[in-house]
């Protein structure tokens, strides 16, 4: 079983530093204006965004070449109007003050704390006018991370800093380090919880055992390539006792065309079979 | 069992809404302006959400009563469908909604009264000619009825409209309302079934054969309509024998005269969807069996298709020769 791979996308590097030392990260190739690290033993990456909704999204595709089907997590902190700083959640609903979309992260596991509604806006307010936290990146996270992977797969932990307003611009990197520090345990909880999803999609994905070798021995073109990779799969599932190569020799076939169609015929024959367990 | 209930915003004081909410204190209830907001979005994983689905609590806007697709009604009159609820308890592998919705959330549409004004408008332009509603074809009509309320509050109402029927199709045995009811001439309760072999390696988290079998027979000896729905049938090794088993069970059970009418389909998915269930389950037995493009469908050949048709036919009609059999063919799809 694959590993699978989640990506944090976290704006600042006082709210990075925690994670990076606690997945044990090395800093990654960064020249194209975004510090990113990674640890390939665990599946981790993560990728410096900055502050707004727009990096957000940017450093989500940035890092989206680099890795396939991953999860995603945007890791920050959050103004909220009366929660205590040190207070995680799990963003259940992100509205982008903006352009008024929401997106509804959906839920196929435990969540390791409460869930909330995240708010984005561009600039936090003086004044918070509902009950729901308040940042200035999920929302930018979240449609640009939908475009590479599917929702189920994709989230916002957020932990309060303050709730306080503060001058903008100016974080108080001790306390933030230390407030997401405290949080890991749950955020840990989250990442293992959506790597098992990205194993599982990755898992589908993997090719036949045997493609490599027939598309070394014969010549397939593109279509052929794709009709062969769907017979053997279904080959392992019909008829896994026998190797389709060795089933290839026996039968004489030297060309992709009777490859096909030798295979095709042959599994159209063979019924499921659906035996009840004795 | 539901972790996470949607709601959209004016239904928070909906008294049907409001009553489920409080069925489930503890689920997360997360606020939206459309359903439509959670369920349609694209990118979503179907498959993966069906580990852990959330109830999303709608209002359904306009087409509330459609005409039933051809090959999909239970009578030669005119036959609708209705659906208070989109998706499914259970996973089917050969279902069409797996690949018909981006989401495999539960919609629940709470505003009953307006699907029940819209019958009766159907009702009455059909002018004394009887009608039939389905009302299992986006969802299991019985599944979720202890969440839903659905037969509580629908069969009292074509109870008192005796020239409609309404089909539940379902597979859940879950039988205890509908029995606690006087059985209503005019409400059909319509089991599907596959063989055993099948029903085990398919038809992920629904009731066995024999307990369903038995559900239809307890129905049918306390008076309601009993409807057998083989759709779709499936070819696998011993199919033969498979369906001869099923039979012998559905004629021990159910006494031929609460028999409403026994309907026969093959398996049929449309290509577009086919694609995205293979690529879904790509290890599924059934998606990697001996189905060929038709007419638009994924299916079996021809050849294997009237081999089943027939053959079930017969059988269904030797063991209750009076029935009323509907077949549904891909032509008619």
């Amino acid at each position: 079983m694959p590993t699978g791979q989640v990506n944090f996308v976290v704006a600042l590097r006082e709210e990075a530093k925690p994670v990076i030392e606690y997945f044990d990260m090395s800093p990654l190739d960064s020249n194209e204006g975004f510090s990113r690290f990674g640890n390939t033993q665990n599946g981790t990456g993560l990728i410096l965004s900055g502050i707004g909704r727009k990096n957000a999204a940017t450093a989500v595709s940035h890092q989206a070449c680099e890795t396939h089907y991953a999860a995603w997590i945007n890791l920050g902190t959050v103004t909220h109007c009366s929660l205590p700083a040190g207070e995680p959640r799990i963003a259940h609903k992100i509205h982008c003050v903006s352009t008024r979309r929401s997106w509804y992260p959906p839920f196929i596991f435990e969540a390791p704390c409460s869930t909330a509604t995240v708010r984005t806006i561009d600039r936090i307010p003086k004044s918070f006018p509902t009950d729901d936290l308040y940042d200035t990146e999920a929302s930018g996270f979240y449609a640009a991370a939908t475009r590479f992977s599917p929702h189920e797969l994709i989230h916002s932990f957020k932990v309060v800093n303050d709730n306080q307003v503060r001058p903008e611009g100016t974080p108080f990197p001790d306390t933030t380090s230390r407030l997401i520090k405290d949080t890991l345990e749950t955020f840990n909880s989250l990442m293992e919880s959506l790597q098992r999803l990205s194993a599982e999609l990755s898992q589908r994905r993997i090719d036949p055992v045997e493609l490599r070798e027939l598309l070394h021995n014969l010549h397939f073109t593109t279509t052929q390539r794709r009709q062969l990779r769907r017979l053997l799969r279904r080959w392992s599932i019909i008829c896994p006792q026998v190797k389709a190569t060795d089933w290839v020799i026996s039968n004489g076939l030297t060309d992709a065309n009777s490859v096909i169609t030798s295979i095709t015929d042959h599994l159209e024959s063979i019924p499921p079979t659906f035996e009840l367990e004795p | 069992m539901i972790e996470t209930i949607y709601i959209e915003d004016h239904l928070q004081v909906h008294p049907r809404a409001t009553r489920l909410l409080e069925r489930f204190p503890g689920a997360r209830v997360v606020p939206c302006e459309n359903y439509t907001e959670v369920f349609n979005p694209a990118a979503q994983s179907f498959d993966l959400q069906k580990q852990n689905p959330a109830l999303i609590l709608a209002q359904k806007k306009g087409n509330l009563v459609l005409p039933a697709p051809n090959g999909f009604g239970i009578s030669n009159g005119p036959n609708f469908y209705f659906s208070h609820m989109l998706n499914c308890l259970y996973d089917c592998r050969y279902c069409f909604l797996q690949g018909m919705f981006r989401s495999a959330h539960y919609v629940l549409f709470v505003n009953f009264e307006d699907f029940e004004a819209e019958i009766d408008n159907t009702i009455s332009n059909r002018h004394e000619q009887t009608t039939y509603f389905l009302s299992g074809y986006d969802c299991d009509s019985l599944a979720l009825e202890s969440v839903t309320g659905f037969v509580e509050h629908f069969v009292p109402f074509f109870a008192k409209r005796p020239n409609a029927f309404l089909e539940l199709r379902t597979k859940s045995i879950a039988i205890d309302g509908l029995l606690s009811m006087p059985p209503v001439p005019n409400v059909v309760v319509a089991f599907s079934f596959t063989p055993e072999e099948t029903t085990v390696a398919v038809e992920h988290g629904c009731p066995g054969i024999r307990d369903r079998v038995n559900a239809a027979g307890e129905l049918a000896n306390a008076g309601w309509p009993i409807g057998i729905r083989l759709d779709p049938l499936l070819w696998y090794k011993d199919w033969r024998a498979g369906y001869e088993s099923l039979i012998d069970k559905l004629v021990t059970a159910i006494p031929s005269e609460a028999l409403h009418s026994a309907s026969l389909g093959p398996l049929r998915f449309p290509s577009s969807m086919f694609q995205k269930i293979e690529q879904m389950y790509p290890r599924d037995e059934l998606l990697n069996g001996p189905l060929i493009r038709r007419n638009k469908f994924v299916s079996y050949s021809e050849s294997r298709e009237a081999q089943l048709l027939s053959f079930v036919e017969q059988r269904l009609v030797n063991a209750f020769p009076e029935t009323n059999l509907f077949s549904c063919d891909l032509g008619a799809t």
